[in-house]
């Protein structure tokens, strides 16, 4: 690439979409670093505006005040959920992907749509079906798992059963969108490939690991950094399925943020506890990003 | 004769595997298909009702007591304009970023994603109040707008790796012939890179019809689109399970439609992709 | 191939882009008024009723109904205050909001209307309980008028009862006595009740107030932890016992469901009044649910008072037609019209009229409790405050903590986010 044309076009293509962001995305981030170092209650508005420094971060850092939950402990709930249904949804997204790329693709197509399904529904729906389904006493699964004669937990009432209750959801719901991704990366390996692992006669662990992982890391990585930073940042299955609880054993950080801003309305607060998840998010992408970049391209 | 049986074999449990794995992914769908045509004093009995006459009440009730058709439009202009929006500005900026080199090409990519990082508690207040100022709440290009914030970074993000995996011998084949910049990305990227924008755009558009939060601020009565509608549905005494699954049922046609007619686009680029080699 | 794609895709884009400019246009020369409330029976469908019914009346008025659930109601007032107000006329308004939004200056104070309309204030007063109406009344200004009265009830299965022959209890003694005695888990469990966060503070707060406590003193130094504040607690843990496990996680529509509809619950003794238990159209066995008065705590009852008004936005246009409307909606005429359309009325004539009552069978009891009801504090805190206590309780069923001691945390939490109003009264 070389002469003046070329170096102001890419920036004039980068142009639109930097402007948008810019307009809509920089302001509510000045904005809440702002209002993160002011006490402001929208319920008692008349208290004003004040200023208070770095008192909000510093109680969030501190106390569990006024959430019930240290920042400490519900950072730990939201790393054990964003394992589990990371887990889940890559594992099983990754084999039903490699189970749709097969030989029988043209069959599939339907079947591969049905797939995508619980991704189409509204979190809102999700999360209270699954809530009903989870319901000790006349819930659906209960009812079925007394039904074939195996015990029935009690989902909604135990710290550790809460947790796995929102991660089945999660992951039921979510499984579309690694799937999809996956296949799109899976179908794109040339055919050429495949032909020549034929030909060397390589078994099915050396065709995923030479010719299928090389093909989908990218895919990967597409996919634990966007649904990573959702299950940091977004709250609707805990919010609709256990609401934090029982207690607070499910009280993920988005879920805090969400109570500080919209039922106690201290947005102050909520400005700070969301400024401290945006710097959680960053450590974790940097991360991410560096070890991806110390793995060797392509073997 | 051996090899013929295993195989057969292996079909059969290979067929099995499937009608289980469906069973069980699509049964939480399946309930909430029922429960969109059950009376409403069977909905939550226990033990639970599996047989019963179906009835399309709940269809009904949903214009009479939610005017919820009404949002579907409203949801539908929105998430169209939106994924348009999210899908064109992606590819250009994709592009862009993926073949061209020039000052803060590493830093710009993640500049891009990060938009997306802010929880939603922090982002409704400001957007709220700034739309206010211009006296654009309740009006579909708000929501529009406003809604790129979480499908804008995806798409470019998306469509970035994408374009990225397309090796560059082939831009230079065909600047050989003659091609200049933008016709590389006319005739030879988008042909190829079609299923990764078909999959951008079946994304952008969920994404958009799922987002919540933002259409809650930003919307009154005019341009409410679903998501909000379902709120309505959540009610303190008594939960509409009935209008809701109804609901759930009505929102995923569209979806389900949008999805069949991009997926056929998926599917045939495939096979171009991997002719190429 | 990829361009009829793009083809399509600019299809949509255009239709997209096109319908996203036109912006639909409020109906030109009506008066539009803005109602802002929650959804679903007892509120949103209640105002569509009287709304329809007022618009007939009044064909030149326009009555634009916006309902949400309780959090996305709250936010849309607070997000309309933040604002500067202006986006609602009528605001349908929770007394715990009325003090924050008089001194933002976000209610319009109703005397000068209240003078103008002696005759139809004359008639509310005499109709309603002084100490509900006292609730919307804040630094000697009236904010709200009074439209829904609430207060707890106790719902059983007379049924139950019945076949274990035991009387409808009327303490909560007798309410231990006869629980075993119907209790048959994990078909059936004798009790249940909401707990999820401040919904277990919701049911800890009568025999809390019953055993002579109050939240704070007159300094509002916080008064929790006191020996009133832990027997109510271990009350609480006692009933859990008897309730179905995950009845830590329910809300209201959670207990309704079990009880009312999936039947394994016998008994829910400190219960907001509601129209889905009695009502045979929202729950299959509400034929079976007999109300009455909450049980009494070491002889002693005193309720939560519940209940909403009808305020008016400073900012509105159309104030004079506001407070028409809220004339409409509480005047003594169109409550029949209210409770048709499952509204609950705050009035006592409305309570008790029999029509209504045939209507709905619990409004008798609910005059009733509304005797014994005090109000909750009426300061913006108080969300957090029963939040804070909520969550304690909860930790307790769990068996993290003994009752003394999660009444110990939540005062101390209770402290600090009081701390502030404390110091202002020491002055």
């Amino acid at each position: 690439m070389s002469g003046e044309r070329s170096k102001k076009l890419p920036w004039l293509m980068l142009v639109p979409a930097i402007a948008v962001l810019l307009v809509l995305g920089v302001f509510p981030l000045i904005y809440s670093a702002w209002l993160s170092l002011h006490s402001y209650s929208l319920l008692d508005p008349s208290r004003g505006i004040n200023y208070v420094g770095g008192e909000n971060f510093l109680n969030t850092l501190t106390s569990g005040h006024p959430l019930g939950i240290s920042f400490p402990k519900s950072l730990w709930l939201t790393l054990i959920y964003l394992g589990g249904c990371l887990a889940g949804e890559v594992g099983i997204g990754l084999l039903a992907a490699m189970l749709f790329s097969g030989e029988h693709r043209r069959g599939l197509r339907s079947l591969r749509i049905l797939m995508m399904t619980p991704m189409l529904l509204a979190p809102v729906v999700v999360g209270n079906i699954w809530r009903y389904m989870y319901q000790y006493s006349f819930g659906l699964l209960n009812f079925l798992l007394r039904t074939v004669g195996l015990p029935a937990p009690e989902w909604l009432a135990k710290p550790t059963w809460a947790m796995i209750s929102l991660i089945m959801a999660d992951v039921w719901e979510w499984i579309p969108f690694s799937f999809l991704v996956l296949l799109a990366a899976i179908l794109s390996i040339p055919q050429d490939q495949w032909e020549a692992a034929n030909i060397d006669g390589a078994g099915a662990w050396q065709r995923f690991r030479y010719i299928m992982l090389p093909w989908i890391k990218h895919a990967f990585l597409v996919i634990i950094l966007i649904r990573g930073i959702d299950l940091i940042r977004v709250m609707d299955l805990p919010y609709v399925i256990t609401y934090g609880g029982p207690a607070v054993s499910t009280s993920v950080l988005p879920f805090n943020a969400y109570m500080l801003g919209f039922r106690y309305f201290e947005i102050g607060h909520a400005a700070a506890y969301a400024y401290l998840m945006l710097a959680l998010i960053n450590v974790f992408v940097i991360l991410f990003i560096n070890v991806l970049r110390r793995r060797p391209e392509n073997a | 004769m051996h090899k013929e049986w295993k195989n057969r074999v292996i079909r059969i449990v290979l067929v099995l595997g499937y009608v289980f794995f469906f069973a069980v992914y699509l049964f939480p769908l399946a309930w909430v298909g029922l429960t969109a045509v059950k009376p409403t004093e069977l909905i939550m009995s226990s033990p639970p009702v599996f047989r019963f006459q179906p009835i399309f009440e709940h269809f009904i009730r949903l214009q009479t007591e939610w005017k919820f058709y009404g949002r579907v439009l409203n949801s539908l202009i929105i998430s169209s304009g939106t994924t348009f929006i999210s899908v064109g500005l992606g590819i250009v900026t994709a592009f862009a970023l993926s073949r061209y080199n020039f000052r803060g090409k590493t830093f710009i990519p993640i500049w891009f994603l990060s938009n997306r990082f802010l929880p939603a508690v922090a982002v409704v207040l400001p957007l709220f109040l700034m739309f206010q100022k211009f006296r654009l709440v309740d009006t579909y290009i708000a929501v529009i707008l406003a809604n790129l914030i979480p499908t804008l970074p995806f798409s470019i993000w998306l469509l970035y790796g994408f374009l990225n995996d397309i090796p560059r011998e082939l831009d230079d084949a065909a600047r050989v012939d003659g091609c200049g910049n933008l016709m590389v990305l006319w005739k030879i990227l988008l042909p190829i890179a079609a299923p990764s924008i078909a999959v951008t755009a079946i994304f952008a558009f969920i994404f958009s019809w799922n987002e919540f939060f933002i259409p809650l601020v930003l919307t009154r009565s005019r341009v409410v689109p679903v998501t909000v509608a379902f709120a309505g549905f959540k009610q303190q005494f008594r939960f509409d399970w009935g209008g809701m699954s109804a609901a759930a049922m009505v929102c995923l046609v569209p979806l389900f439609l949008m999805v069949t007619v991009l997926h056929k686009h998926v599917v045939r680029g495939m096979t171009l992709g991997a002719v190429k080699g | 191939m990829s361009k009829k794609m793009l083809s399509w895709l600019l299809v949509g884009a255009m239709v997209g882009l096109l319908a996203s400019f036109v912006c639909p246009i409020a109906v030109q020369g009506k008066t539009t008024l803005t109602f802002i409330g929650q959804t679903g029976p007892r509120y949103g469908f209640a105002v569509k009723g009287v709304a329809d019914a007022y618009m007939k009346l009044n064909p030149d008025v326009d009555v634009v109904i916006e309902s949400y659930p309780w959090e996305e109601w709250a936010t849309k007032i607070a997000l309309d205050v933040a604002g500067g107000g202006g986006a609602y006329d009528i605001i349908w308004i929770d007394y715990k909001f009325i003090g924050g939004y008089a001194d933002a200056g976000y209610l319009l104070p109703l005397d000068a209307y209240l003078l103008q309309d002696s005759e139809f204030w004359q008639d509310i007063q005499s109709d309603i309980y002084d100490v509900v109406l006292g609730m919307y009344k804040y630094k000697g200004q009236w904010w709200a008028i009074p439209h829904d009265g609430n207060s707890q009830v106790f719902y059983y299965r007379q049924d139950v009862l019945d076949d274990a022959g035991v009387k409808v209890p009327t303490s909560w003694e007798e309410v231990f006595a006869v629980a075993p005695k119907i209790h048959n888990p994990p078909s059936f469990y004798a009790a249940g009740a909401n707990l999820k966060r401040f919904w277990a503070a919701d049911v800890w707060y009568a025999p809390f107030m019953s055993a002579g406590g109050y939240f704070w003193d007159e300094n509002y130094v916080p008064a929790i932890d006191t020996p009133a504040g832990v027997e109510a607690a271990e009350l609480l843990l006692k009933l859990t016992k008897f309730c179905p496990p995950d009845a830590i996680g329910w809300a209201e529509a959670d207990l309704y469901e079990a009880m009312g509809t999936a039947g394994v619950v016998g008994m829910a003794p400190n219960q907001w009044a509601g129209n889905v238990l009695t009502n045979p159209e929202a729950a299959k066995l509400a034929n079976k649910i007999g109300v009455a008065l909450p049980p009494s705590f070491k002889g002693k009852r005193v309720l939560p008072m519940g209940g909403y008004g009808l305020g008016i936005n400073t900012k509105s246009y159309y104030k004079d037609q506001a407070w028409d409307f809220i004339k409409f909606y509480t005047g003594r005429e169109n409550q029949q019209l209210l409770v048709a359309h499952t509204g609950q009325p705050a009035r006592i004539s409305a309570l008790t009229d029999p029509v209504n009552v045939a209507k709905s069978r619990y409004f008798s009891v609910l005059a009733k409790s509304l005797e014994y009801a005090i109000p909750r504090p009426v300061i913006a805190e108080f969300s957090i405050v029963e939040n804070i206590v909520g969550v304690e309780l909860n930790k307790m069923m769990l068996g993290e903590k003994t009752p003394a001691e999660a009444v110990r945390d939540a005062n101390t939490e209770v402290y600090k986010v009081m701390r502030g109003r404390i110091e202002q009264s020491q002055k």
